[in-house]
């Protein structure tokens, strides 16, 4: 018999040893490049070969092309740190294959003396280096490829991390330079047109001659790759925010972004971390790669590739099979590049670890010279010809913009612009006369021509028009993101952009909204607001908001005054509604009288309300309510009343009257807002009627639950004796955990003693959460529990819920002890001594099996799926565990298990947030706002704080991840635990696979009678009746996509079927076909919203309208004994929700 | 009226009282202020300012010419200017407010003592306008009570910020934003006398306002950051009008010295803004803050490289000496 874990870990107190760090670098493979080739995993029909290696190049970070067929890399052998002493020494090296037979020749350092520098691009005579602080321009004067010209261009990028640094430079088809910084940066650049200031991670646009600096998009983590598709629209990739590809387009905001209060999301939720990212776009590549987006996936060493299919003004991406893998753990692509021969080029930085935000600056088995460059190019297709462009003639130049390589069209146009303006125009004239406007091509090439007057900067008005009349959307779209930096120079840029809002594309609207907010004017914002003429979507509406809120200074004060009429109410309604303001109100207050407001614009004026009224405008509320002609509104109206009262002390003048006769109202709802309402505008004298409420056994328990917040809200030692003595009259537990939150606020220190003797007496954990929560809300009560634990005895069980709750919120102080030893729980040990450490990551790899190791992973004890997913499934609280085998020693996994707080990972770190009134708020930071915070609490539920209610807010040193959570694993258990979580993302059973199988599934537990009758009466689609309560659990797949059937409770006896149950939503944006696959038909039903789907094949066709649906799998007896389940969406846009 | 024009009068109006002066005038010479500012063996001398100071330790011109013009007098020299700071601290701070730069400044204070500080703040305004000016100024005093706090008996140097130049277009025009800088330079002439702070016109010395059309050779990179050749003009200014004199000695000797403190610079940027601030001092210190004991040795270092600065100092001064 195998003993408890717990025994296997000596005590010790020895602990100032690193766990993360073996004892020896016997981990550390060979760095032959052979081995490292050998390990790659190439799809059939691809072949790989090693362009370059150290010492021709070491520790890649980014590389660019240059128009004659250079490979110009920056390289930084300093990273993570520099040490003391040591001299700035990093390189710009470029790279030469000159006899073209794929490898690389000639190494030539252009640079050095640099200090980790993050981005290079060859251009304009030189190239543009990201050297820390500073984006320098470095430039070769006499021709002997050595830089003898420095320049700095800009400074003050922010480096508190040096991984976040700027970064990811690339040049648009227009001729702009783009790079981008990370989460943690701070940057603060002076320019000629102003100071540009930008919080954490965002994507910069640079006009070089013109030193135009602007910030595009804002938020990301780690946005390490950037690029642009055939058509201008641009695509970002993120190193840690796992959603893949991001769609970027002026006013933006992804995660994480400070100050945002609205973010937009990824495309592919789920995804591992990203760095380099290329579009395809190039014959030489298979026709159905055309147009994807591919991305190293740096830790788990493969290179993913997306599919994109437009969804509105947006997109939908899909996961396509992998573009290459690698089972070698010092495989680091981290950027990636399609070259002059058409072959991709992969930067692979070359390390066994990755960051040094988790791993030490110093640790030993940090790579610091090697660095490969390798090249994947398709087997058997006929390569591309090297193209010349330097030196070209200009109509030489303007044919290859028609060229259906990128390469080519890119390097001309860099060669037209450094000609310059005199050189092309004329030229240019002459060749988009002479386009074949029959061609199929013939509105790319007008975009190129376009796209090659903003290379040399001279904007035409005239050939602007041209492009702005193509019947391609997407040419629209794109000339429309020319006129965002050009609306100034078009004198009818406002009418164009009133035909443009109402185009019939809804991504040329984005692009119109996009320049109308740059315009930053009231009439402009008039013209914005016509959008919600047409189907809006997520990306629009962000937009539009967006401008709404940032610019109400602008448009505000003239619809206020009357000078900006925006005659629609749908239209009004949104625009006060986006800023947010109280002087939007009595507008709103105006509409809403009128009637004229569709359900949704009222929640939206009422949602305001609750917001931003002050006290006049909650006196117009309170009349609103009592207005019979509004009695529609009378509920929403006292919700915002009661959000208004209870978060910003707002009270109406008369409160007393209005609050005496809404207590006697006949409505129950009026009755329960009402009670909540006299405790937060402090009416002393409505006290007897709380109390009566209260006490009443006739009192249905709205009612109640709104008098205990009332009278708890008077306070004062009368709600503190009554609450007192109902906690000693009630026999009902549920009321006795109410009366010690509500003592709480009016008695800590009795609260304490009674809950005390409440967890004494307390059965199951179940029971004492809600009291044990109670105390976990602010910093003193915490205190005041540990104090009257002392010398007491509470159950075990009790106990160690107290501790799991106590550490997931991050209270500091001395509860968890108190409640150690008022239980009699023993402490976990969390050191191992630095043998135990050794012996257990040996018995991982001998030992452990990752099948065993899932399933426990999946019990539903060890809580794992509620905070972590694995690929799109499971929690969100803590990392996606999707890749983390391919990128986390064992020794990582193994102390992370024990001990969660000794490393915890970039953005999930806990913040603990005290608001004004004393109250704790703790979680993982969402969003952090203007105005507000928004956290995921422990249990998953989204907290918003106002700005300003917060009175200080710290980061947790602890994890969010309580210890002790695999204290009840068998030693053997465990080992199969870590010996899954080392598997997950390698090459092998556990790497979650690009298929999109429906992943989070709820599957039906044990059926009551009613439940089972609730379907047998009306038959299967019932399943699918959404009012109806089925005793639903939530259940996430396997890696493999499977749904475990054994995992299900035991067939309900559900005549004639005896049928286990899983459920899954579809949800589409517009109207389309959806094609599943099922692994097993026999036996099997399936129920697709009100009706079973006749004639179910192993692939089958579904028609679906744009929204949501229900799809019920009813596994019968009739299926035998099939293990599992497993369906996949094998096309069509629809997302599993 | 439009409500920007109004704060721009209302600015307008405040200059008018403060400090009647025409915008494209030179300030007068603070009555009290006398010809030369002193400097004494051993000081410890901070440079504080936005990207204008920042880039000085690029090229090193400054503390060279410094050193080499207070002649037997050595002083150490610390560069704590950062590109696009103000007075408030929006630069030093991180995660937090403009506060926590200042905390941050603070920090930096207490480690170097500086018994001289060199400010240049106020470039910002070029381009945000005059009606940000009372603020500006309310704050800059409070930066100065605060360098006095940390330091009794600071002696102060405040300089206008250099003058702006109009290169070819498509590089914006300035003049606007040279004129805003002349009204700063008028406003900070008085603070600095209401100050007891040395000031220092390098609006004007750097030629004032330049006249209508393009600059014929400039000293700027874009229209407002100074080449190196622009930060050579910049000292002899700077030197002149603290009315020292500069040895005149040969390159040969002056260049190890400039080359020494561009290296003495980067050892102490290393040490006072280390990149990985988040790991080593910022909320994730629990995590990799073992690290941060590198950081302190870089002391020793620029010890080091200060007492080669002397020498090489004293080289190049013999050789100014030998005609």
């Amino acid at each position: 018999m195998l003993r408890p874990l717990l025994f296997v870990f000596t005590f010790t107190a020895a602990a100032a040893l690193h766990a993360a760090q073996p004892k020896t670098l016997a981990d550390i493979p060979s760095t032959d490049p052979k081995v490292e080739q050998e390990k790659f995993v190439v799809p059939e029909g691809f072949e790989i070969n090693l362009f370059a290696s150290e010492p021709m190049i070491q520790k890649p970070v980014q590389m660019n092309w240059d128009a004659q067929g250079r490979l110009w890399i920056v390289s930084s052998t300093t990273y993570p740190h520099i040490k003391p002493g040591e001299e700035a020494k990093d390189q710009i090296v470029v790279l030469e294959d000159t006899n073209h037979d794929g490898k690389a020749d000639k190494s030539t350092v252009f640079a050095e003396g640099l200090h980790i520098p993050t981005a290079v691009i060859p251009g304009d005579g030189g190239c543009y280096v990201a050297n820390s602080t500073e984006i320098l321009f470095l430039k070769d004067t006499n021709g002997d490829l050595k830089a003898d010209e420095r320049t700095i261009l800009l400074s003050g990028f922010g480096t508190e991390d040096t991984h976040h640094l700027v970064h990811t430079m690339r040049f648009g088809p227009e001729g702009l330079l783009y790079f981008l910084q990370s989460i943690y940066i701070h940057t603060h650049v002076e320019t000629p047109h102003g100071i540009r200031r930008l919080m954490g991670g965002g994507v910069w646009e640079f006009r070089p001659e013109t030193r135009k600096l602007e910030i595009i998009s804002k938020g990301l983590i780690n946005p390490w790759g950037f690029e642009f598709d055939r058509w201008g629209q641009s695509f970002a990739a993120d190193g840690a925010g796992s959603e893949g590809v991001n769609f970027i387009f002026p006013g933006s905001v992804f995660a994480t972004s400070p100050g945002a209060k609205r973010i937009l999301h990824g495309m592919t939720p789920g995804q591992p971390k990203h760095a380099g990212q290329e579009n395809v776009d190039d014959p030489y590549w298979p026709a159905d790669w055309q147009g994807s987006i591919i991305q190293n996936d740096f830790r788990g060493g493969r290179i993913n590739r997306f599919t994109l299919t437009p969804n509105g003004s947006s997109y939908l991406a899909k996961q396509e099979k992998d573009v290459l893998a690698s089972t070698h753990v010092a495989f680091r692509p981290i950027d990636l590049k399609f070259g002059p021969d058409g072959a991709l080029y992969i930067a692979d930085w070359y390390n066994p670890i990755i960051q040094h935000g988790e791993v030490d600056f110093r640790d030993p088995r940090r790579d610091h010279t090697n660095g490969r460059i390798w090249r994947l190019t398709p087997k058997g297709a006929s390569a591309p010809a090297l193209p010349a462009i330097v030196g070209k003639p200009v109509p030489e130049l303007l044919e290859m913009l028609k060229s259906p390589r990128k390469y080519v069209r890119h390097f001309a146009k860099r060669e037209l612009r450094d000609q310059g303006a005199t050189a092309v125009l004329p030229a240019l004239k002459t060749w988009i006369d002479a386009l074949d406007k029959s061609s199929p091509d013939y509105e790319h090439n007008l975009l190129e021509a376009a796209w090659t007057r903003e290379c040399v900067n001279k904007f035409s008005p005239g050939l602007w028009r041209t492009l702005w009349a193509a019947k391609d959307y997407r040419v629209r779209a794109a000339a429309l993101r020319i006129l965002s930096h050009r609306w100034r120079e078009l004198p009818d840029a406002m009418d164009v952009l009133k035909k443009a809002i109402a185009d019939e594309n809804a991504q040329v609207r984005l692009w119109a909204v996009a320049v109308l907010s740059d315009m930053r004017t009231a009439p402009a914002f008039e013209v914005a607001l016509r959008a919600l003429d047409n189907p809006m979507d997520e990306s629009l509406d962000f937009l539009l908001e967006l401008t709404g809120r940032e610019q109400a200074d602008v448009w505000m004060p003239l619809v206020n005054k009357g000078e900006l009429k925006l005659t629609n109410p749908k239209h009004l309604v949104y625009a006060l509604k986006s800023s947010g303001r109280s002087e939007a109100l009595p507008t709103l207050f105006a509409t809403l009288k009128s009637g004229k407001l569709a359900a949704e614009d009222v929640a939206a004026v009422l949602a305001v309300a609750g917001d931003a009224a002050d006290a006049v405008q909650a006196k117009e509320m309170a009349d609103m309510v009592n207005d019979p002609a509004m009695k529609d509104h009378t509920i929403g109206l006292m919700d915002a009343l009661v959000k208004a009262g209870s978060t910003r002390g707002v009270k109406p003048e008369g409160a007393k009257e209005i609050v005496t006769a809404w207590l006697s109202d006949s409505r129950i709802e009026v009755k329960h807002r009402a009670s909540i309402l006299a405790g937060s505008w402090k009416v002393e004298s409505a006290r007897a009627t709380l109390e009566a409420l209260l006490t009443d056994s006739a009192t249905i328990a709205p009612v109640k639950d709104g008098a205990l917040r009332g009278l708890t809200a008077l306070g004062g030692v009368k709600t503190r004796d009554l609450f007192d003595k109902l906690f000693t009259t009630s026999t009902d537990l549920g009321m006795k955990s109410l009366c010690i939150d509500g003592l709480t606020s009016v008695g800590p220190q009795l609260a304490a003693k009674r809950a005390v003797e409440f967890l004494a007496a307390a059965k199951t954990a179940q029971e004492a959460t809600a009291v044990l929560t109670a105390f976990l809300k602010n910093k003193q009560l915490p205190n005041q529990l540990a104090k009257e634990l002392a010398g007491k005895k509470i159950p075990e069980a009790i106990a160690i819920e107290g501790v799991r709750l106590v550490s997931q919120r991050g209270v500091q102080g001395g509860l968890i002890d108190a409640l150690r030893n008022a239980g009699g729980v023993k402490p976990m040990d969390q050191q191992l001594t630095p043998e135990a450490m050794t012996a257990l990551v040996e018995k991982v790899k001998t030992l452990g099996d990752p099948k065993r190791g899932e399933l426990v992973f999946r019990r539903q004890q060890l809580l794992c799926f509620s905070c972590h997913a694995i690929g799109d499934a499971g929690g969100v609280l803590g990392p996606n565990l999707v890749s983390i085998g391919a990128s986390a020693p064992v020794d990582y996994l193994i102390e992370s298990l024990i001990n969660p707080s000794a490393k915890i990972k970039e953005g999930y770190h806990m913040v603990l947030v005290t608001k004004k009134d004393g109250s704790i708020v703790s979680g993982g930071l969402v969003q952090d706002g203007n105005d507000e915070l928004v956290i995921r609490d422990p249990a998953n539920q989204i907290q918003k704080v106002a700005k300003s209610q917060v009175a200080s807010r710290t980061i947790s040193p602890a994890s969010m991840m309580p210890p002790g959570l695999t204290a009840s694993l068998r030693e053997d258990e465990f080992i199969d635990l870590v010996s899954f979580l080392s598997k997950l993302g390698k090459e092998g059973d556990f790497k979650i696979a690009p298929n999109k199988y429906v992943r989070t599934w709820k599957t039906m537990g044990v059926m009551e009678q009613a439940d089972i009758d609730h379907v047998r009466h009306d038959g299967l689609p019932n399943l699918n009746d959404r009012n109806y309560k089925f005793p639903w659990n939530l259940t996430i797949s396997k890696v493999n996509g499977d749904l475990p059937l054994d995992e299900l409770p035991a067939a309900a006896k559900m005549y004639p079927w005896f049928p286990k149950i899983g459920q899954f939503g579809l949800k589409l944006a517009g109207d389309g076909k959806v094609k599943l696959g099922l692994n097993e038909t026999k036996g099997v039903i399936v129920v697709l919203d009100g009706e079973e789907v006749r004639d179910l094949k192993p692939q089958f066709e579904l028609n679906l309208k744009a929204g949501s649906h229900l799809v019920s799998v009813v596994v019968t007896r009739d299926a035998g004994e099939l293990k599992a389940l497993r369906v996949e969406i094998l096309e069509g846009a629809a997302v599993v929700e | 009226m439009h409500p920007r024009d109004l704060r721009l009068a209302a600015a307008a109006l405040l200059l008018a009282t403060t400090a009647p002066l025409s915008a494209q005038e030179a300030a007068p010479a603070t009555a009290s202020q006398p010809a030369s500012f002193e400097f004494k063996s051993d000081d410890t001398i901070v440079l504080l300012g936005s990207t204008v100071i920042e880039r000085e330790q690029r090229y090193g011109h400054l503390e060279t010419s410094l050193r080499l013009a207070l002649g037997d007098k050595n002083v150490s020299i610390r560069n704590l200017g950062w590109s696009g700071d103000t007075v408030f601290g929006h630069a030093r701070s991180y995660f937090g407010p403009p506060e926590e730069g200042i905390q941050r400044l603070t920090a930096h204070l207490e480690l170097l003592k500086p018994d001289v500080v060199i400010l240049c703040y106020g470039t910002e305004l070029a381009h945000e306008g005059l009606s940000g000016l009372p603020a500006f100024l309310s704050g800059y005093r409070a930066l100065l009570d605060l360098v006095r706090e940390k330091s009794p008996g600071v002696r102060l140097i405040i300089a206008s910020p250099p003058p702006l130049e109009n290169l070819a277009p498509p590089l914006p025009d300035q003049a606007p934003a040279n004129k805003n800088l002349a009204s700063l330079r008028d406003a900070l002439a008085k603070f600095a006398g209401s100050q007891n702070a040395f000031f220092v016109d390098w609006f004007q010395a750097m030629g004032g306002a330049p006249k209508p059309g393009r600059v014929e050779k400039p000293l700027t990179e874009n229209g407002i950051h100074y080449t190196e050749a622009g930060y050579q003009k910049l000292t002899t200014k700077f030197i002149e009008a603290l009315g020292l004199k500069l040895p005149d000695a040969p390159p040969t000797a002056t260049e190890p010295l400039r080359k020494a403190v561009i290296a003495k610079d980067f050892l102490f940027f290393n040490r006072w803004r280390p990149q990985n601030e988040t790991y080593l001092f910022g909320f994730r210190k629990h995590e990799q803050g073992q690290n941060a004991k590198e950081i302190p040795m870089f002391d020793p270092l620029i010890a080091d490289a200060d007492k080669k600065l002397v020498e090489l100092k004293n080289t190049a001064l013999a050789a100014a000496k030998r005609p």
